[in-house]
Parts: C-alpha cells; structure tokens; sequence
C-alpha cells in the first residue's frame, strides 16, 4: 500500500495514524518495564510459584499488547469493496473529534516525556509522577474538552443546557484539585520513606541486621513523616493548593446546586433556597418576638 | 537485572506499605504470640463495652430552639454562693466534661460543691443559619445568665468558657460585666495574629463567604478533616497504629473508642457564626484590638474588671499559647492570673495527670473569690489583689 492509498482508507489522516503510534509505543514500553515494574511487587528470590504467577501476568499483558497492535493494524488496512466503515464516516465528525484526538495525543506525549525524565532522575517518586499525569490531563482537559463545555448555548434551553455543561466543567476541575491536594499530602510520606531507606542502608553498611527492631523503624519513620508535615503545612505552595481546592470545591456545589434546582422545579419539593427564604423570614420574626418579649419583661418590673 | 531507567513501582507505592509491613513483620515474628494476640483481640473487641459519655446525672433547666442548659446537682452541699456556668465552644461538644467516670471535671467540681450550669448548644440545623454571635452572645447566652440569676436570686455568677466559648464569653463579659463575679477562660483564643498555630495560617487561605454560600452551616465533618490534617501522621496513622497494638487491651480499647465518639461528635456550625467568627477574629483581629463591635455595642476588654484566671495549654496545636496570653495584659482587672499548664488543647481536662492540677485550681480561686459563707474553712484568700503569670515548670510532650 502506498501513502497515497493510505491516507485515502483513513480520511482522519496522520492525525490518527500517529496517535496509534503513539499508543502502541506507549504500551510497548509498558510491556518492556514490565518485569522491573511489576515484578518489583515482592522481590522474593527463590519462590517458584509468585515466579509463575508473575510469568502468567506477564504473557496475559504480551496477549492483550498483540491485540491492541492488531485491532490497530486492521484499522491501518486500506478497505474495499461495498463497506468502507471508517473511511464512510461524515468528514464534518472527524474534524469535530480532532481537538480531542490532538489533546489525547498532546496528554500523551507528556506522559512519554514525564517518563524519559523519571527515567534520567530528575523526578522522583510515585507523588512528583501522579502530580505530573495530572497537571498533563488538566491542561489538556482546559485546552481542548473544557472548551467544547463552554461553547454557547442556544434557543429555549439554553440556560438549562448551560447549568449541565457548568456542573460537570466545575466537576472536572474540583476532582483536578482534589487530586493535586491529595498528591501534595503524598510528599512527607514518600520523604519519610526514603529517610528510612537511607537509615537501613547506613546500618547496613555498618555491618548490623536491618529492620532487627522495626518498632524503632516505624517511630523513625512517624517521626520523619511528621516533621515533613510540619513544613509542608506551612508551606505557601500548601496554602495555595488548599486554597484553590476550596475554591473549586465551592464553585462546583453553587454549580450542582443550581442545576438542582432546575430538576427539584418540576418536582413537589422545595430547593434550598426556597428554604432559606423561609429561614430567613423565621429567623427575622423569632428575633422581633424575642426582643418585644425582653421589652414586655422590662416593663412588667 | 534491573534496569535502572526503569520506574519500579514496589518503590513508588512504598510509603503506603511502610506502615502495614512494619507492624506485620512484628506480628508474624512470633506465630504462639501472634495467636494469643489476636484471640484476646478478638475477646476484647466481641465484648460488651461501657463506652457512654457524659454519664453524670444532669437537668435541663431551660431550653431556648435548639439550645440547652444542663443543671448538674453537687453531691455534697452547695459551697459557693455564686453559681457556675460553663461555656463550651461550638466545635465539639461539652460532653468532653465528662467523659468518663474517675477522669472527669463535671465530677471534680460537684464533688467540690460546685452548683454547676453548662450550655448545650446543640446541633444545628439549615434554619439557624442565619444566626449571628450576635444573637448567641447577646441572645442564648444572655438569656440563659438572665435565668440562672433569676433561679438564684442574685445578681451575678462564676463563668468558665472553654476554646471558642471562651471567646463567646469574653464578649459577654466586656458587654456584661456587672452580671460576672469571677471569670475564668481556658484555652480561649484572644490574639489572632500568630503564626504559632496552622488553623490561624489556614484560615487566612480560605474565603468564608464562599464557604458559607455553598455549604450553608459548616459541617462538622470538614472542621474534623481540617483538625485531622494538623498533624496526619499522628492523628490519621500512628494513633490507629497504637490502637492495633493495644487492641488486646479491654480498658485501652473502651477509652479509645470514648475518645474517638467525642472527637467526631461534630455539630455543624451555624454559617453566620462561622462567617463573623473566622473574618472578625482570624482575619481582622479585632477582639484584642479593641476594635470589635457587636449587636452595636462596642467590646471594650477595658469593662472586664473582675477578677480573671486565664489558663492555657503550652503544648497546645489548636490555640497556641500567643493567642491566649495578651489577653490579661488588655484588660481591666486588677486581680488576674495567667496560667499555662503542661499538657496540650484537650490533655488540660482529660490528660490525667493535668486533672489533678486544673479542676482543683479553679476550685481553690473560685472558694477564694466567691465570697461565700465557708470561705473561713479554706485557705485564706490572696491579701491583695495581684497579677500573676504562672508558667509551666518541666517540659513534657503535649497531647
């Protein structure tokens, strides 16, 4: 098959193409890290059986790796004859789906290049690589599916369309912030752990038995852990992302509650703010009787 | 081999299997051990436990909404001729008091002959709130004095307030003071601007207004999460930790879970009390400014002239001591005394070596103070008036 040819059999172009690249070079590279990744699990030496189990995992992984590669390479073929499914698709939905294919591509390429960097050092860790994948999908969420929500809404339920696409925008961003609040809580555990590492290694270099008294382990570790916390808790990058968890938290609950009230108007059941106008209107009233009453007292003795 | 470009994720997921590995190993490190261990375990946890609080008999002697006044009776006769009110805070409950037999302050001060009044502020729900500390400290507060008075037939009683109740009281007392003959503030918070303590770094981030649109009152349960991440690796791991390791042990297990049904006993607060609370005092501090307004009054700490006993915790994580100890220094008292224990925030009333200090404190400068028929009986009061700062004298770790 020649280029030519090719491009005609997937009108989406080299836009897909390379994005099937990257995928099947993604999970290739997945499947050569797998025996340090996963077999790193429990590194027993010598027990045959979790060795078997770890092979059984890992020829399921080659299985569904050629799978992929092959659903990839039947989408690659040139179709003829009467069907041409993927070459038939209207042009007018590929070309809407292409910002979500350049974002996945985009998030992907990241994801490759957070890869190359925990590989050369400059990351470390579970937390700095989770914080990594998230700011990658946020920014591609924000620059390409964020967009398609804010896209203005038009005739008679345009309000009503706009609250829907509003709460799972504010959604999205709130578990975005949850998330990285979550991964910044991550850091004094993993520095802890690492302390402890550096610990049993000195003992061990000492010549002494590690881990001979893991109760002095676990305080040391505590210990580290708490430490860590102590400055982190202060720390402006703290203040900040607690910040801005709030506030995406607050933005989404007025975002639900309002798309709430939409669906509660049609229903016999009063929203909050029907509530909270009687409230107030309770609130307002308890307080004049209870002034009147104080008065009515004063002037009794 | 291992290739080392590559990521192992045993050593990514490794601060998560820290705890559980080390606890294990020690567990499996003995299998006769390990048996007898669980066995117990399993006896203590499938017995019946005697986990209730706040057991000390009490009267509900007057209600207003959602709010209480709870009566406790003294088990000898009344030795003060001036009742005692205390003021919880908002946060938590007054159950703290009384927790359990034997390690109780409820107990130690009617065993002392205290008639003793405490505020129930209940839990409260989407109607309160609009309620304001206007209307707790003018309103509920005052009401309840206002019929305490009224029952005793006297024009003024002893007032104890505890952490945000001991704010609450402050207010009422540079508002009220003819109404107050003896005020004592325990772990109260007056100085807000410290950095001593992460809730006055935390609060400055947070925008109340927000807040309070989304939420409306604030639930107990993000104030619980916001005091559990003061310190996660001791509140969130190593005390559960310590829990497993002593859960063969029928008397740790039944306070533990006592300590645990207090702690995340969370009424929620009423959203224009959180609001005013948290812009007023930890974002403006206006309290020891001088600067505070409320229901139109100015609170002016120079109207506090009665005698004051101020007792903080040294070791305390929520209300460090910089945020209780200015207080005297603005008021007008002559007769005042500063005193900081050595424990932490909740250690100053459970902890069991502070409850022989702190119960038996206040009731010696109250019995000085009260003016009451069996005064002659007890140590003689102080000759003159004097302002006193007490510190703590060893160093201990706070709870």
């Amino acid at each position: 098959m020649n280029k030519e040819e090719k491009e005609k059999s997937m009108p989406q172009g080299p836009l897909l193409e390379s994005w099937i690249k990257a995928s099947t070079d993604f999970w290739k590279s997945a499947e050569s890290m797998w025996p340090a990744t996963f077999g790193g699990i429990s590194p027993v030496p010598g027990e045959t059986g979790k060795e078997e189990g770890d092979k059984s995992a890992e020829d399921s992984w080659k299985m569904f790796s050629e799978i992929w590669q092959a659903l990839f390479n039947l989408i690659n073929k040139p179709v003829t004859g009467e069907f041409h499914p993927v070459s038939s698709l209207p042009e007018w939905i590929l070309k809407a789906s292409q910002p979500l294919w350049s974002g996945y591509l985009l998030f992907q390429k990241q994801l490759m290049g957070g890869e190359e960097k925990v590989s050369a050092g400059e990351l470390e860790g579970f937390a700095n690589l989770a914080q990594k994948m998230t700011k990658a999908w946020l920014e591609m969420y924000e620059n390409e599916f964020g967009k398609i929500l804010n896209m203005p809404q038009l005739g008679l339920t345009r309000a009503y369309q706009e609250r829907v696409n509003q709460t799972i925008e504010k959604f999205i961003q709130f578990r975005g912030g949850l998330t990285e609040f979550m991964q910044i809580l991550l850091i004094p555990m993993e520095k802890a752990y690492n302390a402890v590492q550096e610990e049993i290694k000195n003992v061990e270099k000492q010549g002494e038995e590690a881990l001979k008294d893991s109760k002095a382990y676990y305080q040391f570790w505590i210990k580290k852990m708490e430490e860590s916390y102590m400055v982190l808790l202060r720390s402006p990058e703290y203040i900040e992302t607690l910040g801005n968890t709030m506030k995406a938290l607050h933005d989404f609950r007025i975002a639900k509650s309002q798309l709430f009230m939409d669906i509660l108007q049609d229903l016999p059941i009063p929203t909050h703010r029907d509530m909270d106008e009687l409230y107030k209107d309770l609130y307002l009233l308890k307080k004049r009787v209870k002034e009147l009453e104080k008065k009515v007292k004063s002037y009794e003795r | 081999m291992k290739d080392e470009k590559q990521v192992n994720l045993s050593e990514m997921m490794g601060p998560f299997k820290m705890a559980g590995d080390l606890i294990f190993s020690r567990l499996v490190g003995d299998t006769a051990k390990l048996y007898n261990y669980l066995r117990d375990a399993r006896e203590v946890l499938l017995s019946p436990m005697k986990t209730d609080i706040a057991t000390t008999p009490y009267e509900v002697v007057y209600e207003e909404d959602r709010v209480k006044l709870k009566y406790y009776k003294p088990d000898t006769e009344t030795r003060l001729k001036h009742p005692f009110l205390i003021v919880y805070a908002q946060v938590n409950r007054e159950t703290m008091l009384d927790l359990q037999p034997g390690r109780s302050v409820v107990e130690t001060f009617l065993r002392a002959g205290l008639d003793l009044y405490m505020i129930d502020w209940g839990y409260p729900t989407r109607k309160d709130r609009y309620l304001t500390l206007d209307d707790h400290i003018n309103g509920y507060m005052d009401n309840i004095v206002d019929f305490i008075l009224e029952k005793h037939n006297i024009s003024s009683l002893h007032l104890m307030g505890i952490c945000q109740g001991g704010t609450f009281c402050v207010i009422y007392t540079a508002l009220h003071p003819e109404k107050i003959k003896n005020f004592i503030t325990t772990v109260t918070p007056t100085n807000f601007d410290t950095d001593a303590g992460l809730l006055n770094i935390w609060a400055r981030a947070i925008n109340p207004d927000e807040l309070v649109e989304s939420y409306g009152n604030i639930p107990g349960d993000i104030m619980n999460l916001g005091f559990l991440l003061l310190n996660p690796a001791r509140l969130m791991i190593d005390k559960y930790v310590g829990f497993l390791e002593n859960v063969n042990n029928f008397d740790f297990v039944e306070n533990f879970v006592r300590m645990e049904k207090w702690i995340f006993d969370s009424p929620d607060l009423p959203a224009e009390t959180f609001r005013e609370f948290i812009t007023y005092f930890f974002r403006k501090n206006l309290l020891i400014k001088n600067e505070l307004e409320i229901g139109g009054k100015k609170v002016d700490l120079k109207k506090i002239t009665m005698p004051v006993l101020n007792i903080y915790a040294k070791y305390d994580h929520l209300v460090p001591t910089t945020a209780c100890d200015q207080f005297t220094d603005k008021i007008g008292s002559k007769d005042k005394e500063d005193l900081c224990l050595d424990t932490g925030h909740i250690g100053i009333y459970v902890s069991s070596k502070t409850h022989k200090e702190f119960g038996p404190k206040i009731i010696r400068w109250l019995l000085e103070r009260d003016g009451a028929v069996e005064q002659a009986q007890q140590k003689p009061a102080a000759k003159k008036p004097v302002a006193r700062k007490i510190q703590a004298k060893a160093k201990a770790p706070g709870k």
